[in-house]
């Protein structure tokens, strides 16, 4: 059946990736040639994240929930890999506006299947009683987040299109920005009552992806873009929010290798394992005596 | 770990693993039937082992099983304990309810955390439990219902993991 270890260094490779990310963001305030990187970098990250998805989507059943949610966003990846891809011909090919314009179609599929997938990534946990309770600070942090997503929704008519299909679009990306926010609370909410474990560090990394987008969003409009610290702060949250979506995709594939790993030592000294776990269970006795 | 006039815990383990040397397992059996104290942890030693052979032998036919012959296993199990009269169910040496309940919680927590796994076994029990009884009717019923919960959140494979790991542990009906 099995296999090797539950390895880290996937994880690593990414964060390394992620941190050479944000320097080259910050480097790119200096010296923009370096902008020519961001897009094949995100289209990187993207495609480690759909491989991951992927992969994950493949350890549910058929019709679950969170296979569901595993697959919306892999295909979430799948647009955003087209709309990145889209992008970088840009910058080469330097289109008109018009042309330009159309990235919005993938962004929005982007987001929409986004919203999809952390929708049903809340509903498969909401099923076993996990993030439906919500605490007083909550509408706060609602309030925090809906001004923050409408900071750019204010300065985006920038992206003028000659197609009148365009402008419904713009306007709707906001709102596709803001929902995100609201389940990334949930999520949040989720990952604080499972109290630690591997899947909860997914989950938390899914919300810094959804919160470091935010940011680089906000400090990207044009009220605030151009002062230098929006600047830097847009070069170290842009540059690397995706690597935050591909190392949540790594972690959750990491809790599957983790699982046959375990199922591998029950198969090969179950006593082991068990005498652990019952000591596991009498440490857990007496602290709870103490 | 525990000492008692001079004999860790482990020594008696070691002891009962037939790890030690001829002078120090002499030494320890001649001291087992000369003090009732030490004699009575190398019986309650002897039977935490035996319970964990018997448990491990499980685990290991079950995770040889095929995912398809669980059902048959579960049928098997519970056919098994139905036919136990209740004098030796008290007899044979059997993981309570709430000892079992808590290994699977530790099986699944490093993966999916404390609150996950507390809220996975609370909606097992409740979908295990029958009308008349606040404990779960039969074990495998409860082990099927928080494979199901484990899975639907952590997946397929460590759902099976539950299953195959609680079906194995012999669990005495309440």
């Amino acid at each position: 059946m099995i296999e090797r270890p539950a390895s880290d260094r996937p994880a690593k490779v990414l964060w390394a990736a992620m941190a050479t990310a944000g320097c080259l963001g910050i480097a790119a305030v200096v010296w923009p040639v370096i902008e020519v990187l961001d897009q094949p970098l995100r289209i990187a990250a993207y495609i480690i994240a759909l491989i991951y998805w992927l992969k994950i989507s493949g350890d549910h059943p058929k019709g679950s929930t969170m296979r569901t949610a595993w697959l919306l966003l892999a295909w979430s990846s799948g647009v955003s890999i087209i709309r990145h891809s889209f992008a970088w011909a840009n910058y080469f090919a330097k289109w008109p506006v018009s042309i330009r314009s159309f990235s919005q179609f993938p962004t929005m599929i982007a987001l929409a299947l986004l919203i999809a997938g952390l929708f049903a990534i809340w509903f498969g946990f909401a099923a076993i009683g996990l993030g439906v309770r919500f605490r007083r600070s909550d509408p706060i942090w609602v309030a925090v987040m809906g001004i923050l997503a409408f900071v750019p929704y204010l300065f985006s008519w920038r992206a003028v299109s000659g197609y009148a299909v365009i402008y419904p679009l713009v306007s709707l990306s906001p709102l596709l920005l803001a929902v995100p926010l609201l389940i990334a609370l949930l999520l949040h909410r989720i990952e604080q009552e499972m109290g630690g474990g591997q899947l909860a560090t997914s989950l938390r990394l899914i919300v810094a992806f959804l919160l470091m987008r935010l940011v680089a969003l906000t400090m990207n409009s044009p009220a605030l873009a151009s002062f230098t610290v929006s600047k830097i702060l847009v070069g170290v949250s842009g540059w690397t929010s995706i690597w935050f979506f591909a190392l949540a995709a790594a972690y959750r594939w990491r809790l599957t290798l983790s699982i046959r790993e375990l199922t591998y030592r029950y198969q090969t000294d179950p006593e082991a394992e068990l005498a652990g776990l019952v000591l596991l269970a009498e440490n857990q006795q007496d602290v709870a005596r103490r | 770990m525990e000492m008692l006039h001079g004999i860790t815990e482990q020594e008696w383990l070691e002891y009962l693993d037939g790890g030690l040397d001829a002078t120090d397992a002499v030494r320890l059996q001649d001291h087992a039937n000369t003090c009732a104290e030490c004699a009575g942890t190398l019986r309650e030693l002897s039977l935490w082992r035996e319970k964990l052979v018997e448990a491990a032998a499980l685990v290991r036919s079950a995770v040889e099983t095929l995912p398809g012959d669980v059902d048959r296993l579960l049928a098997e199990s519970i056919r098994r304990i139905r036919a136990c009269e209740p004098a030796a169910l008290r007899s044979n040496p059997r993981w309570s309810f709430k000892e079992a309940v808590v290994l699977l919680g530790l099986l699944v927590e490093p993966f999916c955390g404390p609150g996950t796994a507390g809220a996975a076994i609370r909606l097992a029990v409740r979908r295990s439990t029958d009308a008349q009884s606040d404990v779960p009717a039969v074990w495998n019923l409860f082990v099927s219902n928080m494979s199901e919960m484990i899975s639907s959140v952590c997946g397929t494979e460590a759902g099976r993991l539950v299953n195959q790991v609680g079906i194995c542990l012999d669990v005495a009906q309440a």
